[in-house]
């Protein structure tokens, strides 16, 4: 079996002339790649300035401005702490085995691991621990009309907290076994995701009493800070080898997700003209997930003119909390032939099917402390089938044009059709076209048009839950990318993205309103990277985003019946400004910069008069209030300069500084993080 | 029950390990057999025909040895790791993949490395495989040769992925001679990646964004770069396991859910980036209005206030969905 296995490999690496010369002993070359250490210490600050631009808010005398903290957007993913860092890269390849090492520690909130170690092909083990921070939202709860005795309250329980943040443990292991001198694997990987920390809750603390008028006083939003510490745990048991021309994975996977902590409760009101009860609740509750996977994976070798394969999946999630319970089945098959080398055609298949359940019904006590029993609808159960066929000719070599056709059909089990109101059928067209060009010397261009179209059968519609669908009924879409050598020193990135869609027949709320809709989406990016010399270069690039629709909404009146509000707009618009720049003045020192400014604005207006803001007691309009305008300035400076003798000084730096003047979410603040690295490099 | 199925799925597990190892005692099955070889890459990959294979040695005693991407190699997986002798595998070596060279060897007899380094250049361009011209399906091959008959665990679907489509190939990603381990690292994928995918960059500096362009999550956290069977090369089958790898207390499944629409999280999100809170594709107010009327309105404030004025999620906090019922007398608004 050896033997066999050494002429395979040796007549498919080399071919029949190559074999008697193949097999160099390396005699006279004892020595291996030399063995990296790599370490470095030094210190990280951390620090941020929160704070709040309130000047709409306080301008019109909303209280609730009044002691707010604010979103730390500057640092949002920086871990807000000082501390000693260090870090270790080991290396080395001492035959047969094979080791990485590389642990960098910033602070207790922010580390990265990549640990491997193999053994010959027998045993490969690696562990990717990973520690990371996610400051989050600290929004405030406006009240827009706080001059109307009829309007709604709200509770705010977190005023003054500053720490909205969680720490995020992200910790994977792969662990992969073969047997020697046929590969037969059996592997195992998982990860455990923990995270923990603080976030704000903010939700629904009570409600009125819905009337023929409109809704009666006493809608309640309100917030308070909640604890997290979550797990999920996934395991992923494996074989995978291969027969002959064919090549099998089988596995099965696990998966649990859990909250260390006890569902939160609060003391929701209810409140109507002429009562106003008080009663606790719990909220938020965060169920006990399990899901459990099983695949197979066949395919055929990848060196023939034809190659296929095949995938069969089946998943099963339970919440253990609440018994509901999710099925998905998933096959995916796929051919490919290679008649002549210029020439490539393909097909895919993809059949998903999602089934689900849950106890017929629900008991609870409501606001009024009365006993309710409630039938639940079980889940959406829908089947998606997708047809691929893609065709890939060379024009020239290293110049290729790619036509694809996807067929996409969802159909919506009828029942879940009609209690969720769905379409019952929804048919999906897609037409591609891609040219990429890597020939012509000094241009690189990427060229795609695409066109998609949607078609819906609503099918039989209920009285309570009429078919909704807003899926745009053409799509045109087409992007653009060049990359052209102007000189030697001077290149240029251009890429430009245009998407547009158009429907005249969107189901709004009421399954017998149409609605029409025109979406525009707009990405241009261009950079030029110029080096001016071997020691120095520099890559300024402009980006622009836009986000444009014009679209008909439908708003219930206070008897029920529907309008539609024709033409209710929105844009928003980005840019991004970004500077990189690379030196290298000395032989010791290297330096790279990165400046990017982006700012966005947009709004949406509604047509609606009563939607207008023309209402005296608003503090904001609709425009107003709705208006997005933010400004980020992100700075970075790495540097590292070499001692001599394998010693060395780093210094990483890092500025941000976020203002959003925004009506409704207002925050801003500024971010400083500094890295200092001494570092030793030892070779053996 | 569920406990007695996942047993008789670990046994079905380990019979499969069992029969694949027994037939793997069956010499011819441990051949990676193609189906019908592509003649035209082959010759391609074949080098000059006149040529004959001379061995490393006049590589590495010549020119190369003090070469940091000689040694690296050596001691590389495909190097010595595992030679013949300890493994079965074959030891790759230069000419296993840049042809044979002989007639290199030829022209360059008597040239002086410094003084003719130029024509040193171009005698290993005529005579060794010259990658710059070849199509990206032939350069994937010369790897794909012994990664098909060595069963490579992620690459089941790389003939028919998006990538291998236009023309990227295995050493796009995998610098042959950048070290002697050729895993791309986590940290330096996201640049890796953003290289071809520029459009994707600018959307990662957007103010809602995944933690990439700070060095704290990878495009592979979500997408396989290899090509699987999941659309867009998503990690998990649908996007709603995708992202619930991190978020998977959105997961479910409730008994009150938010029809069908959680499971493509896209309807709402824009993953890589946007403009508005907690990445939605619009703000919170008209994103959700697209399809909902929401609650009754009228001329008074509580009507406008109602549905231009709020964040909807202030009060459908558990918009992705909940198994509690409302305070109301009925129970599905995923308000707790």
């Amino acid at each position: 079996m050896k033997k066999l296995t050494l002429l395979f490999t040796t007549f498919a690496l080399l071919g029949p002339n190559g074999a008697k010369n193949c097999m160099a002993d390396y005699k006279d070359m004892a020595n291996q790649v030399s063995t990296v250490a790599n370490f470095w210490i030094g210190g990280s600050l951390n620090d941020t300035s929160s704070s709040t631009n309130n000047s709409l808010a306080e301008d019109n005398a909303l209280t609730e401005a009044a002691g707010r903290v604010g979103s730390n957007k500057a640092s949002e993913y920086y871990a807000l702490k000082s501390s000693g860092s260090g870090g270790v890269l080991l290396t080395g390849a001492p035959a047969p085995s094979r080791y990485h090492l590389e642990f960098d520690y910033y602070n207790d909130n922010d580390w990265f691991g990549d640990l491997r170690y193999s053994y010959k092909d027998y045993l490969q083990l690696r562990l990717l621990p990973r520690r990371l921070t996610h400051n989050l939202d600290n929004l405030t709860l406006f009240d827009f009309a706080p001059t109307l005795a009829t309007t709604g309250s709200t509770d705010v329980r977190d005023r003054g907290v500053e720490d909205y943040r969680l720490r995020i443990d992200i910790d994977e292991y792969r662990l992969r076994l073969k047997t020697p001198n046929y590969p037969l694997h059996v592997y195992t990987n998982g990860e455990v995701i923990r995270k923990k920390g603080v976030r704000q809750a903010r939700f629904l603390g009570g409600d009125g009493q819905r009337g023929t008028t409109g809704i009666a006083p006493g809608q309640v939003r309100a917030s308070m800070a909640r604890e997290v510490d979550q797990e999920t745990q996934t395991m992923i048991v494996g074989t995978n080898a291969h027969l002959g021309p064919l090549e099998f994975d089988v596995s099965h996977k696990e998966r649990k997700f859990e909250s260390d902590l006890p569902t939160p409760t609060f003391d929701y009101r209810y409140i109507t003209a002429t009562t106003n009860t008080v009663f606790t609740r719990d909220l938020h509750a965060i169920p006990e997930l399990k899901a459990t996977s099983n695949t197979l994976k066949v395919h055929t070798s990848h060196t023939g003119r034809i190659f296929a394969s095949a995938t069969y999946s089946e998943l099963e999630k339970t919440n253990e909390s609440s018994h509901a319970e999710a099925e998905t089945s998933f096959g995916y098959g796929e051919i490919s032939w290679l008649p002549v080398a210029y020439l490539s055609i393909g097909a895919k298949v993809r059949h998903q099917k999602n089934e689900a359940s849950a106890p017929a019904t629900i008991s609870w006590i409501d606001r009024t402390n009365t006993s309710r029993t409630e039938v639940l609808r079980p889940a959406v159960e829908s089947q998606t089938d997708t047809a691929i066929i893609t065709a890939r000719y060379s024009l020239i070599p290293k110049s290729n044009l790619n036509l694809q056709y996807t067929r996409q059909v969802k159909d919506v089990e009828g029942k879940s059709a009609v209690d969720w109101g769905r379409p019952q059928k929804t048919a999906k067209d897609v037409y591609e076209l891609g040219f990429t060009n890597w020939a012509i010397p000094r241009l690189r261009a990427t060229m795609k048009l695409a066109h998609i179209s949607n078609g819906h059968d609503y099918g039989n519609a209920s009285a309570s839950y009429e078919p909704v669908s807003i899926d745009p009924e053409h799509t045109s879409q087409g992007t653009l990318g060049l990359t052209v050598l102007l000189s030697p020193r001077l290149s240029l990135f251009a890429n430009g993205f245009v998407s547009k869609e158009e429907s005249t027949d969107n189901r709004l709320v009421g399954g017998h309103v149409d609605g029409r809709a025109k979406v525009l989406n707009q990405q241009g990016m261009m950079s030029l990277n110029f080096a001016l010399n071997e020691k120095f270069s520099i890559s300024p690039s402009y980006s622009y985003m836009s986000w444009e629709q014009e679209r008909d909404i439908v708003w219930e009146t206070s008897t029920g019946s529907e309008v539609v509000d024709s033409g209710f707009t929105s844009k928003q618009e980005a840019q991004i400004l970004a500077l990189a720049l690379s030196a290298k003045p000395t032989k010791r020192l290297n330096i790279n910069a990165a400046v990017d400014f982006t700012i966005t604005e947009g709004d949406y207006n509604p047509t609606s008069p009563i939607q207008l803001g023309t209402l005296s007691f608003l503090a904001a309009s609709a425009a107003e209030f709705s208006r997005t305008d933010t400004k980020e300035w992100n700075v970075r400076l790495d540097s590292e300069y070499d001692l001599g003798r394998g010693w060395g000084l780093g210094l990483d730096l890092r500025y941000v500084d976020w203002e959003d003047t925004s009506t409704d979410n207002p925050s801003g603040g500024i971010y400083y993080g500094g890295l200092f690295k001494v570092s030793k490099k030892l070779f053996y | 029950m569920k406990c007695k199925a996942n047993l008789v799925r670990l046994l079905l597990l380990l019979g499969v390990a069992a029969a694949l190892l027994i037939g793997g005692c069956v010499s011819k099955l441990k051949e990676a057999k193609p189906i019908i070889p592509i003649k035209e890459y082959e010759k391609m990959l074949f080098g000059k025909m006149t040529a004959d294979y001379v061995g490393n040695e006049n590589c590495l005693k010549g020119c190369h040895t003090h070469d940091k991407l000689a040694l690296d190699f050596k001691s590389s997986t495909m190097g010595d790791q595992l030679k013949q002798s300890s493994s079965g595998m074959m030891v790759v070596d230069c000419e296993s993949c840049h042809g044979p060279a002989s007639e290199l060897m030829a022209a360059i007899e008597g040239l002086d490395l410094k003084k003719d380094a130029q024509a040193i250049l171009k005698a290993h361009k005529d005579n060794l495989l010259d990658y710059q011209t070849l199509p990206g399906g032939a350069k994937s091959l010369i790897c794909l040769k012994c990664h098909t008959a060595n069963a490579t665990f992620n690459i089941h679907n790389w003939n028919g992925s998006t990538h291998a489509g236009n023309d990227v190939t295995c050493s796009s990603c995998h610098p042959i001679h950048a070290g002697a381990d050729l895993i791309a690292e986590p940290r330096a994928i996201s640049t890796l990646c953003m290289g071809c995918h520029i459009g994707n960059a600018a959307q990662f500096s957007l103010p809602s964004r995944h933690p990439v362009k700070e060095g704290r999550m990878y495009c592979t956290d979500c997408h396989e770069p290899h090509g699987n069977a999941n659309a867009n090369n998503l990690r998990e089958m649908t996007q709603r396991e995708t992202c619930g790898r991190c978020h998977t207390e959105k997961t479910g499944p409730f008994l009150y859910e938010h029809a069908d629409n959680t499971e493509q999280c896209s309807s709402c999100h824009s993953p890589h980036g946007s403009i508005n809170n907690n990445m939605l594709k619009l703000p919170v107010t008209f994103l959700c209005k697209q399809c909902h009327p929401m609650h009754r309105n009228s001329s008074t404030a509580l009507g406008a206030l109602s549905q231009t004025y709020t964040r909807c999620t202030d009060c459908h906090s558990m918009v992705h969905g909940s198994d509690t019922p409302g305070l109301n007398t009925a129970g599905g608004t995923l308000t707790r």
